[in-house]
């Protein structure tokens, strides 16, 4: 960061909408990927996000933050969740992820660590076999179902069911490292 | 070891592929051991790990922003801005200006008392400059920071610009001397690039369907966006006399029909490397403010769009062996297409007559 965030605090305190936003901006792509960590559901984690700065909003004159704003705001957003996941009506399946994952994310990651992981992603999509890669991108980034990548790229769902899983048993063992590094 | 059939179900599941039946799979299998809720817990990580990927995020902050604003500030009423040295010619302002002026005289009185208990910064009124075609115009930021934009450049910026951020968009060209601000970095958003700086002198140049460039005459720079996140830093630096060059666009042949200019023609085809070179003459790049053109082994595509944009003028080149005729050059203080073909036809092989409004130029056969 290159400015102080004291300074957008101190402005936020005091009503400055464009410390607010600069405060917005900085986090919330990456919140956003936080949360639906929890949430499984990225409209959904948008609006989590956005509620939690709205209340930051709302209480700015009595904003207290004790350690870093990235960490207040980190966990305001996993409360949400957490507390959105309560009142769901959620799979055991998930649950159990979210249960694990909640212990390793306690104040989500450290901005650095964010950047690497990125890194580390692409390296790893990179790698994958051209077709593996194609059909993986377009399941996870184009929100296609096997089927419709099927259709498009004329091959058997079959073919992509094991394209994805090749895929993403990959990258498991790519980004392994930090998930069993907490 | 776990078979695969198994992890192909765990991974449809995962992705949202998986029917009723199949889910139903899934849940009885993870009941079986801890080791299995394990495994499946670190492929969904990787699953949501993935989003990281630069291409695949897909949350834009300044929508998102906007809607919270929104919310939050239900009856913004914009105040006027700071006011610009020098303007250009505005840009799609007026219809705002005019409701701005409604406002002012419908509201009188009420609205006085209701600014009272509005913040003057949440209002926003954006700048929005633009140069058109053979001019070139320099004006100066409310920070002091000096800016000479090219022709055909937008440059836009927020009516908060100098308090917290000093960020400008800009569409074309500009050189940029920027006035040193403690914690307060200067940002140029171009085609989905930023480059930012602490106090420096730098140019840009991303003209719609053409490649993104950052030149730096003092000081330093960073580079960052689009395909940049992908190369091992993440960022690229930049220092004096460096210069980056971005090959999104290839010829003007090749170009997609429609291709939008923030965007790349595809999500996520493959990356490109940023290519950082020494320049051995910075003039090249910030020539223009100063009357100078130079060109240097450039496409004579590139050549004519340079000269439209400069001069503006039509230009058709009726031959693909002449759009990709290199040339060199440069025109001290040529106001007129006319020298400037001139010049051009000294050492290249054309010959060019006018229809219309537009400059057909052609390979001459004589001179090869």
């Amino acid at each position: 960061m290159y400015y102080e965030e004291s300074i957008l605090i101190e402005g936020l305190r005091k009503g400055d909408m464009h410390a607010f936003e600069r405060l917005f901006k900085e986090y919330y792509e990456l919140l956003c990927l936080f949360a639906n960590r929890f949430i499984d559901n990225m409209p959904v984690s948008e609006e989590i996000v956005a509620d939690a700065y709205a209340a930051l909003w709302e209480k700015r004159e009595t904003l207290l933050i004790s350690s870093s704003f990235r960490a207040y705001i980190y966990r305001a957003v996993r409360n949400r969740c957490l507390n959105h996941i309560k009142h769901q009506r959620i799979e055991k399946a998930y649950l159990d992820y979210v249960r694990q994952h909640y212990r390793l994310s306690d104040e989500g990651m450290d901005s650095a660590r964010e950047e690497e992981l990125a890194r580390e992603v692409e390296e790893a999509i990179e790698s994958l076999p051209d077709r593996c890669r194609q059909i993986f991108k377009m399941s996870r980034y184009d929100d296609l179902r096997y089927n419709d990548i099927a259709k498009i790229l004329q091959l058997s769902p079959k073919t992509v069911e094991r394209q994805m899983m090749i895929a993403l048993e990959k990258l498991r063992r790519h980004l392994k490292p930090l998930f069993a590094s907490v | 070891m776990m078979d695969e059939e198994i992890k192909a179900l765990l991974v449809k599941y995962i992705t949202g592929n998986a029917d009723s039946t199949e889910r139903q799979l899934v849940r009885r299998w993870l009941d079986e051991s801890q080791d299995n809720v394990d495994y499946f817990t670190s492929l969904k990580a990787a699953w949501d790990d993935s989003l990281y990927h630069p291409g695949g995020r897909r949350v834009h902050a300044g929508e998102a922003f906007e809607r919270l604003r929104k919310r939050l500030v239900p009856q913004e009423v914009p105040v006027a801005a700071p006011p610009i040295k020098e303007q250009v010619r505005r840009r799609s302002l007026l219809p705002r200006a005019a409701a701005v002026l409604f406002v002012l005289l419908a509201g009188g009185a009420g609205l006085y008392l209701y600014r009272k208990n509005v913040t003057p910064t949440t209002a926003r009124l954006a700048f929005d400059m633009y140069v058109p075609n053979g001019k070139m115009k320099k004006i100066v930021l409310p920070d002091s920071s000096e800016v000479w934009l090219n022709a055909g450049t937008h440059l836009s910026y927020d009516a908060g610009f100098g308090e917290y951020t000093r960020e400008v968009s800009l569409e074309g060209e500009g050189y940029f001397a920027v006035k040193h601000k403690e914690n307060i970095p200067f940002i140029v958003h171009a085609h989905g690039y930023m480059v930012r700086d602490i106090g420096t002198i730098f140019t840009v140049s991303a003209y719609p369907n053409t490649n993104f460039q950052a030149a730096v005459i003092e000081g330093e720079v960073e580079v960052s966006g689009q395909r940049i996140y992908a190369s091992k830093e993440g960022k690229v630096f930049l220092t004096r006399n460096q210069v980056l060059n971005i090959k999104e666009y290839t010829s003007q042949q090749e170009k997609p029909a429609g291709h939008a200019p923030n965007k790349p023609a595809a999500g996520h085809e493959q990356s490109l490397e940023p290519e950082v070179t020494a320049a051995p003459e910075m003039d090249r790049y910030a020539g223009w403010k100063d009357d100078l053109q130079i060109f240097e082994d450039e496409t004579f595509d590139e050549v004519a769009q340079r000269l439209e944009r400069a001069f503006d003028v039509k230009i058709r080149i009726t031959s693909n062996q002449l759009a990709r005729f290199r040339y060199t050059g440069r025109f001290n203080k040529v106001h007129d297409i006319r020298e400037a073909l001139r010049i051009i036809e000294e050492t290249t092989p054309i010959t060019y007559h006018t229809e219309k409004d537009t400059i057909i130029i052609s390979m001459d056969k004589k001179g090869l």
